[in-house]
């Protein structure tokens, strides 16, 4: 923590740009003003360093200890006093946040559930209900054929199944079966913005059924398979594996 | 000096010069102004306006009429209306701030019309108190602002097809706006909430119709997320998210969730639509980039750009924007000999993180062709790339994150066109549109 300090300040020293033009308000080390949401930057090496004033910005729970501590010092030294509040500016913007008046209402359980209708990748969330592709035929086209096209394809809508050329090649089909890694996505998407006339007008059973018929147009599953919570989870998508997780790569790279 | 007739940046405000720059025409499509068919040249010295009452107030403004060509250019998916996109005309705009009403969109089943009174945001989850925030207790809240630009992670998506798109600049390129946002500090509301440590990401949901959700790292929320409540001055709009929306700096467009109304705090992401099937970047290799939040540095010249004729040789002045999702931009330069040689810009103050930055250069004419560029290099030292480069790190397909230095060509008649450069030419050029898929 000492070492990040010092390094802090030497920092500052440089940076003092910072302060000539910016109003400053020391209580409780809080910018009042959008001027925090801006900040001083020192040119930079890499582009790794997403942000800019990466120096002081450790994560947001040190960054504010360590904005604390240093205030604690401010007030027994008015020399570190001018330094001190410039730390606000050179933070990114929210750092040390407003303190808000607390007006948040509680959430029951039973209200979440009522409100949360996404479903993970591993399953959580998913309702009750079961469908098969053979029950789902039926749906898909009755609500979702005008868009989507016969058997996934052929529509103005994203095509679903049918990729004849790899992702590898010139055309690229993105079909769900050649694309999509989560199987959850279906669901969770049908679910929630299908069909787009009626949003949400799709009983359980029917969104089981109608991932299920999209998933053995992918010729992913059986036409008689059954999917539920229990089943559909345990689907492993053909290209689950074919994605590169940048940010991840980036936040390593930090 | 760069060649081919770029001048000092500074020629403009060195001498002071008070001569007129020469305007550029209209742009190709034709400027229809409304009820003037029949109106008889005035004598500027006394035009009929002095002689008679002018309109009288109102309750709130609109352009001129004769300004009715300076807006949004929309593209909806002919079987969902409320599904697809509208470009801000950024060819026909000046400085960095977008009007409200000229806003780009990006909207998956339309624009939901929203009452703010039965209205609420949900916290939940990985939160110690999972909490409802209405909006008039959200409006109690200390707010900050800022300037910032908002990018659709499509934006420019025109650049990968085979043959140069021949729309406008802001047609081509105006997924991209400016706004000064207000609202609370994200993290002011997480910290009253008590984000557990667990928390690594934060599932936003949309009150639209498309319920649209995806996953946004909670270290970038708690960084400078902002709930926000007002866009230049006014309250957001409903087409940009009414009553309250995710403003995420530099980041994709997708991310600042419109008509927010649920943020659930996961140790991971959702794995939706909108960050698997779509907003991934599918590469040569057939592997595909996925969580590409940062929207990298880009600039082009808005002025002379795509349509816009140039009326005779002379002096001009060449004028664009340039942004960057990692911070402020360093510099712009600029070239008129397609890349041989390139002058610096000036910098239009202020130069704002994440935000539109405007540059302008003088430019004398000779009336000869000439290949117009820009290349923005930003404070992380990112250079823009050519096309070739782009292509040839990402592939055709990615759809998403175009950035490439845009290329425009005067001819002798003084007419500016989109090309690409030689050496980027496919040569079979079939005309494959990968930008018409908005669904």
């Amino acid at each position: 923590m000492l070492h990040k300090l010092l390094s802090l300040l030497i920092y500052l020293t440089g940076a003092s740009g910072c302060m000539n033009t910016r109003f400053v308000s020391l209580r409780g080390g809080r910018s009042p003003t959008w001027q925090s949401a801006q900040c001083c930057e020192e040119p930079q090496a890499t582009w790794q360093s997403a942000q800019c004033c990466e120096e002081p910005q450790v994560t947001w729970q040190s960054n504010n200890q360590l904005l604390s501590r240093l205030l604690r010092v401010a007030r027994s030294d008015s020399r570190i006093t001018v330094i001190t509040l410039s730390i606000a500016f050179l933070n990114p913007a929210f750092a040390d946040p407003p303190q808000g008046p607390n007006l948040g209402q509680p959430a029951t359980p039973e209200e979440i559930a009522h409100w949360d209708i996404g479903i993970m990748p591993d399953g959580e969330g998913l309702p009750e209900g079961k469908g098969t592709a053979k029950k789902g035929k039926a749906i898909y086209d009755k609500h979702c054929v005008a868009c989507h096209g016969p058997e996934g394809a052929g529509g103005t809508a994203d095509p679903l199944a049918g990729a004849k050329m790899p992702l590898t090649s010139e055309y690229p089909e993105q079909t769900i079966g050649a694309y999509w890694p989560y199987v959850t996505t279906i669901f969770d998407m049908t679910r929630r913005s299908m069909p787009m006339d009626k949003p949400g007008a799709l009983t359980n059973d029917e969104v089981y059924a109608v991932t299920a018929y999209l998933l053995y147009l992918n010729n992913i599953i059986g036409e008689n398979d059954e999917m539920n919570a229990e089943t559909l989870p345990k689907i492993q998508m053909p290209n689950r594996d074919g994605f590169i997780n940048v940010y991840e790569l980036e936040e390593k790279k930090k | 000096m760069a060649g081919n007739g770029l001048l000092d940046r500074r020629l403009f405000l060195k001498t002071g010069l008070t001569f007129s720059v020469a305007t550029f025409a209209a742009s190709a499509v034709p400027k229809v102004f409304a009820n003037d068919e029949n109106e008889t040249p005035v004598d500027p010295a006394s035009p009929s306006w002095m002689h008679e009452p002018g309109a009288p107030f109102s309750i709130y403004g609109t352009p001129s009429k004769y300004e009715d060509d300076v807006v949004r250019f929309p593209a909806a998916n002919r079987d969902v209306s409320g599904n697809g996109v509208s470009w801000t005309p950024l060819h026909k705009m000046e400085g960095i701030i977008t009007p409200g009403g000229l806003h780009f969109e990006r909207h998956h089943n339309g624009v939901p019309q929203i009452d703010p009174a039965q209205h609420k945001l949900l916290i939940h989850g990985l939160v110690k108190n999972p909490s409802f925030f209405t909006i008039e207790n959200l409006l109690r809240y200390p707010m900050q602002s800022r300037i910032c630009f908002v990018e659709c992670g499509g934006n420019s998506n025109a650049g990968w097809n085979k043959s140069p798109s021949k729309a406008e600049a802001g047609y081509f390129h105006g997924l991209v706006s400016c706004s000064e946002w207000t609202g609370v500090p994200l993290a002011t509301i997480l910290n009253e909430t008590g984000v557990t440590e667990k928390a690594k990401w934060l599932i936003a949901e949309g009150a639209d119709a498309f319920a649209m959700n995806i996953s946004i790292p909670i270290e970038k929320a708690m960084q400078d997320g902002m709930l926000a409540l007002y866009q230049n001055g006014e309250r957001i709009r409903p087409e940009n998210g009414y009553p309250l929306r995710l403003i995420l700096p530099g980041w994709e467009g997708v991310l600042n969730v419109k008509w927010l109304r649920r943020l659930k705090a996961t140790d991971k992401p959702i794995m939706a639509r909108n960050e698997t099937s779509r907003y991934t970047e599918l590469q040569a290799d057939g592997k595909a980039r996925m969580f590409t939040f940062v929207m990298e540095a880009k600039s082009l010249i808005t002025s002379p750009s795509a349509n816009m004729i140039l009326k005779e040789p002379g002096l001009y002045q060449i004028t664009g924007l340039a942004w960057s999702g990692r911070g402020k931009i360093n510099k712009v330069e600029v070239s008129a000999d397609g890349g041989k040689s390139w002058a610096e810009a000036e910098l239009q103050e202020p130069v704002l993180s994440q935000s539109f930055t405007r540059f302008r250069i003088p430019w004398q004419w000779n009336g000869k062709p000439a290949i117009l560029k820009s290349r923005v290099t930003d404070k992380t030292g990112y250079v823009q790339p050519e096309r070739d480069k782009l292509i040839a790190e990402r592939g055709r397909h990615g759809f998403f994150h175009y950035n490439a230095i845009v290329t425009w060509q005067v001819d002798e008649q003084g007419v500016v066109n989109h090309i690409y450069d030689e050496k980027d030419i496919t040569e079979s050029v079939d005309d494959i549109r990968i930008d018409s898929g908005w669904e």
